[in-house]
């Protein structure tokens, strides 16, 4: 009987943990947008002439490539753990 | 880069376009996000402890963590490349303001050893000459002699319309940049005149210890000038003309619109504090009459040339007079701002140490030799296409916020003036550029200039207009 017990206030705390866990994530995800909206325009700027600014456009735009990889990351995170919380409130009530 | 401003000094050594600085900001600011972003991260991921996790969460929630593992190690990795990306544009804009430093250095030193040479072969060159020398200048002296005064001073008129047509060559940053070298070697070719030793003239001259270079050139100008009663100084008479009630300005594009442009040459703004105290802002406008012989108008040759030698010139006194007339003091907070000659005053007027001042701007001034504490803000403006401020040789001295631009570099030179990237219009186009700006320095001068005014319960505006008195 203590068993049942233990095992429903431990799931208890984890879908408690989740959803501070998901409310942490969301905060994450403006923040990194604000992040990605820093990104300079490299593309359109005159900076440096030729093969410098090709590759200066190059490591900018690739950079703004594994962001919005990262982005992708954190957004399924969110959506990951907003499964998982409702997944443990059918469970925990 | 065509019409770009190229920012440069301010206690910086980097030279680039504003855009290049802003640019290195965003990529700086990318990454100290960044950084927050994944420590943030690494705390949620703390949140639930793996092993609570593996033993009673479901899937997603693994799957949640397998997310924030897989974006902590991409942002692990993009923070140190935004970073090196800003440091790689910082390197550039440094690799620049050194290499345009060491080659202004470098062609100073060339251009003064080849105008001693040429000082040196100066008497040579002029006896061999003599003849055709004395021939051309005999029959121009006759010439102009001979002629009626009414057509002789049509041919001085004609000057403007000279300069007018040939502002394409004159506007040219190649020819201003000659005209700037040929300034700094006016005290070579003197030294070799003189057979003075290469070495003693360098080690005296601009590129040494600077005892001789622009200023003591203009003053022997002055007083070659003054012989023949050209650029003689003359006391000067000072009225106020008007008083008006406005507010402080905010912008760079306020200050320069509101330098004066009427008959009055200097405006002086008062703005009074919420505790009693006052501060001042002066504008001086720039050059208004171009004939060598003083006239009526301190605003003349002779006040530039003598500002140039270091002197007080008429516009100087003027200028001062107007704010003993207004009540500034050597304790009044003041900032200065000034178009073409109206620079160089407020740059003098500012480095005399005779005023508590807060700030200089200046558009288009030949003041690269004046001296101001680098604890007093300073913005100067210059186009590379304009002539003027070129005529004070190299910066050397001050450390200003320099804010560079070629006005004519994706459009035909205006032939309508003279000198065309020298007047006020393509000047406000400038301040209005660096306005907009996000460069560190020129956000932050633009915050301690507005912050100079910002407070004032009232501004009252009063002008004042100067005449030369007692002429030769």
């Amino acid at each position: 009987m203590s068993d049942v017990v233990d095992v429903s206030a431990e799931q208890v705390r984890v879908r408690a943990a989740l959803e501070r866990q998901l409310q942490a994530l969301e905060s994450l995800v403006d923040r990194f947008e604000e992040a990605l909206m820093g990104i300079p325009h490299a593309a359109h700027s005159e900076i440096w002439r030729g093969e410098a600014h090709r590759l200066y456009v190059a490591a900018v735009e690739s950079l703004g490539r594994d962001l919005a990889s990262a982005d992708m990351l954190i957004r399924s995170a969110v959506s990951h753990t907003r499964r998982a919380v409702s997944v443990m409130a059918d469970r925990v009530g | 880069m065509s019409g770009d401003i190229v920012v440069s000094g301010g206690g910086s050594s980097a030279v680039a376009t504003e855009e290049l600085f802003v640019q290195a900001q965003q990529l700086d600011a990318l990454h100290a996000r960044l950084v927050d972003c994944l420590a943030q991260l690494a705390v949620i991921d703390r949140v639930v402890a793996s092993a609570t996790l593996r033993a009673n969460a479901p899937a997603s929630a693994i799957a949640a963590e397998e997310d924030m593992d897989d974006a902590s190690l991409v942002i692990s990795r993009a923070a140190p490349r935004a970073a090196q990306l800003r440091l790689a544009l910082e390197q550039s804009a440094e690799a620049y303001g050194f290499v345009e430093r060491s080659a202004t250095r470098l062609t100073q030193e060339l251009a003064a050893r080849f105008g001693w040479l040429f000082g040196m072969m100066l008497p040579s060159i002029a006896l061999s000459l003599l003849p055709a020398i004395v021939g051309v200048a005999g029959g121009v002296a006759v010439g102009l002699a001979l002629m009626p005064e009414q057509s002789r001073k049509a041919l001085f008129a004609g000057l403007p319309e000279w300069f007018r047509k040939n502002s394409t060559a004159l506007s040219d940053p190649r020819t201003v940049q000659l005209v700037r070298l040929l300034v700094m070697s006016v005290d070579d070719i003197g030294g070799g005149v003189l057979h003075l030793p290469p070495d003693v003239v360098h080690a005296l001259g601009d590129e040494g210890l600077g005892i001789f270079g622009v200023t003591s050139s203009s003053a022997i100008v002055v007083g070659v000038g003054g012989m023949t009663g050209a650029l003689a100084e003359t006391p000067v008479t000072v009225q106020r003309s008007g008083t008006t009630i406005t507010t402080a300005p905010l912008t760079f594009e306020e200050r320069a619109a509101r330098l004066p442009r009427g008959a009055a040459q200097v405006r002086i703004d008062r703005y009074q504090q919420a505790d009693g105290s006052n501060r001042y802002e002066v504008y001086v406008s720039g050059t208004r009459d171009f004939s060598l012989v003083p006239g009526d108008q301190p605003w003349d040759m002779t006040s530039n040339m003598n500002s140039m030698a270091g002197g007080e010139s008429g516009s100087y006194r003027a200028v001062a007079e107007a704010m003993r007339m207004e009540g500034i003091d050597a304790d009044s907070p003041v900032v200065f701002n000034g178009h073409s000659q109206g620079g160089l005053i407020a740059a003098q007027l500012a480095g005399s140490g005779d005023y508590n001042t807060k700030g200089v701007f200046t558009l288009g001034a030949p003041a690269a030799q004046i001296e101001i504490p680098s604890d007093v803000p300073w913005v100067a403006v210059e186009h590379t296409d304009d002539l003027v401020p070129a005529l004070a040789g190299n910066w050397q001295g001050s450390d200003p916020v320099l804010v560079r631009r070629e006005v004519f570099a994706d459009r035909p030179v205006s032939t309508g003036v003279v000198f065309p990237a020298h007047q006020i219009g393509p000047y406000l186009e400038t301040a209005r550029l660096i306005d907009g700006s996000e460069e560190e320095r020129l956000v932050r001068s633009g915050r301690e200039f507005a912050e100079f005014g910002g407070q004032s319960t009232t501004v009252e505006s009063t002008l004042y207009s100067a005449e030369r008195a007692d002429r030769p």
